[in-house]
């Protein structure tokens, strides 16, 4: 108890030391002298109005203030509906008694003061100035600029007036703005930012949300910003060369252009290399907004959703020694202030190529295996015009529109050698195939896709409309020339084909869409669409046997006329029920879909319906921010392709034919997906767990009859619809911070394939099952200065069986290892290192083991201030391993397939980057 | 004569003394509920973001212009505040958004407070977060506030509001308008410390505005336990802390702004 004494004394005494200002009150109404309870009263520097400590007066009117503050200060004394008292006291003031009256508001005239007024008029009730037309100095504050403008003054504390009223609110870009200093909007912009000024009369507050006008009008100043204007043009060169192992040079140019002008924006590109550069990579392709290849879509939900085209103009797949060039144009604007987004491109694409490919093929049978090995050689150019065409306008706020349409022109021909030798099990030759293929093909195909959504007066009510037409004809000219050989017990044979094949298809479609979403209550939205679509084919193949100098015998079992024509009708019904973390989705889709084929050579048509009921669930769990859970299950219809139903016979390769089936039903699938993922920001960490599994019913399998005599292959599709396929995969990832002070991650993965199909090989039904499991691991560094660093490590083992041959071995291993390295010395000298190992151990079939080890070091240095200059120098794959190599297995075969590509060589490169741009 | 002039100055006295009641007995309301409405500036925030991105960023960059196209003006959120004695309880109410405002929430360009309540006579500030760093509870004491006062007055949902300007969490200045009849220090969201209630904010750096549309005087229900005993407790500085690798990627500006996007 005596120490709790001590204490209050302690802190009373302190308070007596330490509080400089105090000040005790009592507060009065002036005009009846009786107290006023609850007033406040607070304090405040004189020098700068921070607040220093506040209280309100008890019942008695009076009121204690302290404060340590050392300096001059100010007392406010207020009541509602009574003038405010003031009065500033000298630094450690110590008053008591001090007696404030305070008088009430309504006995205190208001002083009325009228200014001229300018007559300005622009737009009904606005007064706009254009910014632009007045002249300020160049770091002239906005208030600099309000003073200029007839209309409006300013006072030396900063108060405006406009149009002879007091202004009460400064808006910028609508918004209120209180700026960065206690002052006033019009002394903190600067007026070269300020695009235009208005003038008008807003409701009250009060009026704008409650949507009741009380009549009272502010005078306020909306000041609308430039935007983000600027002009300019940005650009890059490239130009390196070199020389290579097996091709003695190596060449690579690039130039990049794009010129902007406030929303406007021209890109253009040229590229010329043989060292498998084909077009702009993703970054490049939207720096330079040069599109076609990707496109980035915003989704509902606010995920992205990148698409893009990988055609053989814009992405080398690693085959032969391709030798390309390309260049394009591409414009970009948005008008009308946002609404509408316009962008235009062309490009032109030629690529030549040489690929060598080597396939080794094991065929497993009933009784036995054939081995094939073919060598084939192929000489290709393709050339390429394209021109593309986005359009979008947000016509209202409720109403958008989107359209696309591109069209291409693809003029190609080739030159393909095929030297094929088939062996039985006992190595002994059963067939030999030799043939040589010219073909010189013409296509031309386009698209437009138009997109119309309307939001409906509800929120989440939305109609919504798509429009797909697509087009697609090509001719073909070729010139086959084979010559087959068949060795067996009952006496050779050959075949001999000298064909002149005139071909020729045409595919036009037309799909149309309907949707509309209604949202049932808060948590139940609904919505449902009907589709129609329309594609109707066409396909021409005339053979002509030659007769000696000329092909003019028509070939009838190797020429083909059909017209194939599909509808498809189908109406979507879906249920969306969202509450706080949980959403359960519920779809259904009922389609119907005819398919009507005709052969013109016989007249023979045929006509198959299809009626099918695919229903959906998805349930999802947000179980926190960064924790989230999903299940998923659906129902897939596969209809048959055309291919699959009446394939065109074709004697390319004779020793492989395809027989259509008409017969053919769709097959069902089942799919079941069960997904988790955490995050943990805080640690920079990320686990998640992705497995699904897919039962297939009725599938579509290719069986096949093959002859082990003479190993001709003929193959046809059947559903196999006593056995069900299943297939099962599960992965598992985690990613997180192993060492913190070294800014060191770790990632490890794990993958787990199993597939088990079935198909028919000579009449017996073969039951393929594969495990495949793959580990991985890696290392890397992040957000050090200077240093890029990672290494991965992945492991793949695959067990295989075929029912069948069951005795065979067919398991596999391999190991893959890459390890990147990029560091910055001092005087900007850079070095890279790209490392890569790969092994493919050995297995029953294929007893060579695959190795190689691919190094591309590189070193560069930049010069110039900017960086902007850079020289380097780049060995490919300096130890000269770098071979294409493929194996596959799928049912009964395994492939493997070696091809040429490109391996080492050296190359001196300049970049150049350069940049101009001026300011607003 | 005399009865002539007794009336009227009866009349005189009537009306001087039923003025002089009213404002002297000028009500000071200890409890009450009043109504916010928070206003989010959503296209300005999309434009301040694409500005402090660089042309190179070719991912996130379109994706951003995307959405400043589509997305409108403003977001209103509706709030609500109970106060009583020396206590205040605030929440959001639930609205729905449109789908871009809830990708702006998701990537906390939009607040991440659900609820605070503040005690001013302990000094204390328990609010619920629902950031990617924390979904769960700040303790902590009140935040601090350098308030200067300004001679500018408002009239807001019909009481007289003095401004105030203030530098919260360092260096966020908050533009306040409090009334000093309502006698509470307190305010919407975390603000707080001015001799009335505040009954309007714009926090420009973080493009809102907070402003009450209707004070009632009815009784008030202070909840003072936020969520369940399960759920995780925090300080300010402990959540800091976890989010410094975060921070210390981001530009000043940003950095300034995303530390105010999480605790104000």
């Amino acid at each position: 108890m005596k120490r709790n004494l001590f204490l209050v004394l302690l802190t009373l005494l302190s308070c007596q030391l330490f509080a400089q200002t105090k000040i005790e009150g009592n507060v009065r109404d002036a005009a009846d002298q009786k107290p006023l309870e609850k007033a406040t009263a607070m304090l405040v520097q004189a020098k700068d109005s921070v607040l220093l400590n506040f209280t309100r007066s008890d019942k008695n009117g009076k009121f204690l203030l302290e404060t340590d503050y050392k300096e001059e200060v100010i007392i406010f004394v207020s009541y509602p509906k009574f003038a405010a008292y003031t009065q500033k006291f000298s630094a450690n003031v110590n008053q008591s008694n001090l007696e404030i009256d305070l008088t009430s508001i309504g006995q205190i005239l208001e002083e009325v003061v009228i200014t001229g007024r300018l007559p300005i008029t622009i737009k009904g009730d606005t007064v706009e100035y254009s910014a632009s037309n007045f002249q300020t100095d160049a770091n002239a504050k906005a208030e600099d600029l309000f003073k200029e403008l007839p209309g409006i003054t300013v006072d030396e504390n900063g108060q405006i007036t406009a149009q002879g009223k007091q202004v009460q609110k400064v808006l910028v870009d609508g918004e209120e703005f209180f700026g960065n200093d206690p002052v006033l909007v019009s002394r903190t912009l600067r007026a070269d930012m300020i695009d235009k000024v208005q003038v008008y009369e807003s409701k009250s507050d009060m009026a704008d949300r409650t949507g009741v006008d009380d009549g009272v009008r502010q005078q306020t100043i909306n000041v609308t910003l430039k935007d983000n204007a600027k002009k300019g043009a940005f650009g890059s060169v490239t130009a390196g060369g070199g020389q290579g192992a097996n091709s003695p040079n190596y060449y690579s140019g690039k130039a990049m252009l794009n010129r902007f002008n406030d929303t406007q924006k021209i890109g253009a590109f040229f590229l010329a290399s043989n060292t498998g550069e084909i077009g702009l990579n993703f970054i490049e392709e939207n720096k330079y907004g040069i599109g076609g290849g990707a496109t980035t879509l915003v989704m509902e939900d606010g995920g992205i959703f990148i698409t893009s085209i990988g055609d053989q103009f814009s992405y080398w797949d690693g085959r032969g020694n391709p030798k390309s060039i390309s260049t394009g144009i591409s414009f970009n604007d948005i008008i009308n202030k946002n609404k509408q987004k316009i962008n235009g491109n062309y490009s032109f694409g030629k690529i030549e190529n040489l690929k060598i490919e080597n396939t080794i093929t094991q065929n497993t049978l009933p009784n036995g295996e054939l081995n094939s090995v073919n060598d084939s050689r192929n000489h290709s150019e393709a050339l390429r015009n394209r021109v593309s065409l986005n359009y979008e306008n947000n016509i209202d706020s409720l109403t958008s529109l989107r359209m696309s349409v591109y069209f291409n022109k693809t003029n190609s021909s080739g030159m393909t050698s095929n030297e094929e030798f088939t062996r039985n099990g006992n190595f002994d030759l059963i067939n030999q195939n030799s043939r040589e293929q010219l073909n010189d093909s013409k296509q031309e195909d386009g698209n437009i896709n138009i997109n119309i959504t309307r939001k409906l007066q509800k929120p989440g009510r939305s109609l919504s409309a798509v429009l797909t037409g697509s087009i697609n004809s090509r001719n073909n000219d070729a010139f086959l020339k084979s010559n087959t050989q068949i060795f067996n017990n009952l006496g050779d044979s050959t075949i001999l084909i000298d064909q002149f094949k005139d071909e020729s298809s045409k595919a036009t479609s037309l799909r149309g869409q309907v949707t509309y979403t209604e949202p049932i209550t808060k948590e139940l939205n609904s919505s449902f669409s009907y589709t129609w679509a329309n594609n109707e084919n066409i396909s021409k193949s005339y053979a002509y046997n030659s007769d000696g100098q000329n092909y003019t015998q028509l070939d009838e079992e190797y020429s083909n006329d059909f017209n194939y024509l599909s509808t498809k009708n189908s109406l979507n019904a879906n249920l969306n029920y969202k509450i706080q973390k949980v959403t359960i989705l519920l779809n259904n889709e009922f389609s119907n879909d005819r398919i009507y084929q005709k052969n013109n050579f016989n007249n023979l048509d045929n006509e198959r319906n299809f009626f099918n009921y695919n229903p959906s669930v998805r349930f999802s769990y947000a179980i926190s921010r960064n924790q989230s859970f999903s299940f998923n299950v659906a129902k897939r219809t596969t209809l048959p392709s055309l291919t699959q139903i009446q394939p065109l016979k074709n004697n390319t390769n004779p020793l492989q034919l395809v027989i259509g089936n008409e017969a053919l039903k769709p097959s069902n699938s089942l799919n079941y997906s069960l997904n988790y993922t955490r995050s943990n920001p805080a640690k920079n960490s990320f686990f998640y767990i992705f497995s699904s599994m897919n039962q297939n019913f009725n599938s579509i399998q290719l069986n096949r009859i093959i002859d082990p005599e003479t190993g001709i292959t003929t193959s046809m599709y059947e559903n196999i619809s006593n056995k069900n396929g299943l297939s099962l995969n599960a992965s598992a990832m985690s990613d997180f911070q192993l060492i913190k002070k070294w800014n060191l991650f770790a990632g490890a993965g794990l993958n787990y394939n199993y597939q088990n199909n079935y198909n028919f090989i000579n009449g017996e039904l073969n039951n393929f099952q594969s495990n495949s499991f793959n580990p991985s691991f890696g290392l890397g560094t992040r957000n050090i200065k200077n240093l890029t660093s990672r290494a991965n490590f992945n492991i793949t083992f695959q067990n295989m069986k075929n029912s069948l041959q069951s005795q065979l071995n067919n398991d596999a291993v391999n190991y893959n290892g890459s390890f990147y390295l990029a560091y910055t010395f001092p005087l900007d000298i850079q070095i890279i290192s790209t490392l890569d190992y790969t092994v493919q151990e050995p297995t029953e079939v294929f007893q060579e083991k695959f190795e190689k080890l691919t190094w591309h070091p590189e070193i560069n240095k930049s010069f110039l201030k900017d960086k902007s200059l850079k020289l380097s120098f780049k060995v490919n794959d300096a130890f000269n391993q770098n071979k294409g190599f493929v194996r596959r297995n799928s049912g009964n075969l395994i492939t493997q397939n070696t091809y040429n590509t490109i391996s080492r060589y050296y190359m001196l490169r300049m970049t150049w980057d350069f940049t101009t741009i001026k300011g607003n | 004569m005399k009865n002539f002039i007794n009336p009227f100055l009866t009349c005189i006295c009537v009306l001087i003394f039923s003025f002089n009641t009213y404002a002297q007995n000028a009500h000071f309301p200890e409890y009450g509920n009043i109504v916010y409405e928070k206003t989010v500036f959503t296209k300005n925030i999309l434009r301040k973001q694409i500005s402090y991105m660089s042309d190179n960023d070719v991912f996130m960059k379109p994706y951003y212009e995307n959405m400043y196209r589509t997305t409108a003006e403003t977001a209103i959120y509706p709030a609500s505040l109970s106060f009583r004695n020396q206590e205040t309880y605030f929440e959001f109410k639930e609205k729905a958004q449109t789908s871009d405002v809830k990708n702006l929430e998701s990537m906390l360009y939009i607040h991440t407070l659900q609820s605070v309540y503040q005690n001013f006579e302990t000094n204390k500030s328990v609010s619920e977060v629902n950031h990617r760093f924390l979904e769960g509870i700040i303790e902590d004491e009140l935040i601090e506030v350098k308030w200067k006062i300004t001679d500018e007055y408002r009239n807001i949902a019909g009481f007289d509001c003095r401004r105030a300007n203030g530098v919260m969490l360092d260096s966020i200045y908050v533009v306040a308008f409090y009334t000093d009849q309502i006698p509470l220090s307190g305010g919407p969201a975390q603000f707080h410390g001015l001799p009335g209630m505040i009954l309007g904010v714009a926090v420009p750096d973080l493009n809102y505005t907070i402003y009450a549309t209707q004070v009632t005087i009815s009784p008030a229900t202070i909840k003072s336990e936020l969520g369940t005993r399960r759920t995780t407790r925090q300080t300010r500085e402990l959540l800091f802390k976890s989010m410094e690798s975060t921070l210390r990627n981001l530009d000043p500006t940003n950095r300034l702004e995303f530390i105010g996007r999480t605790f104000l």
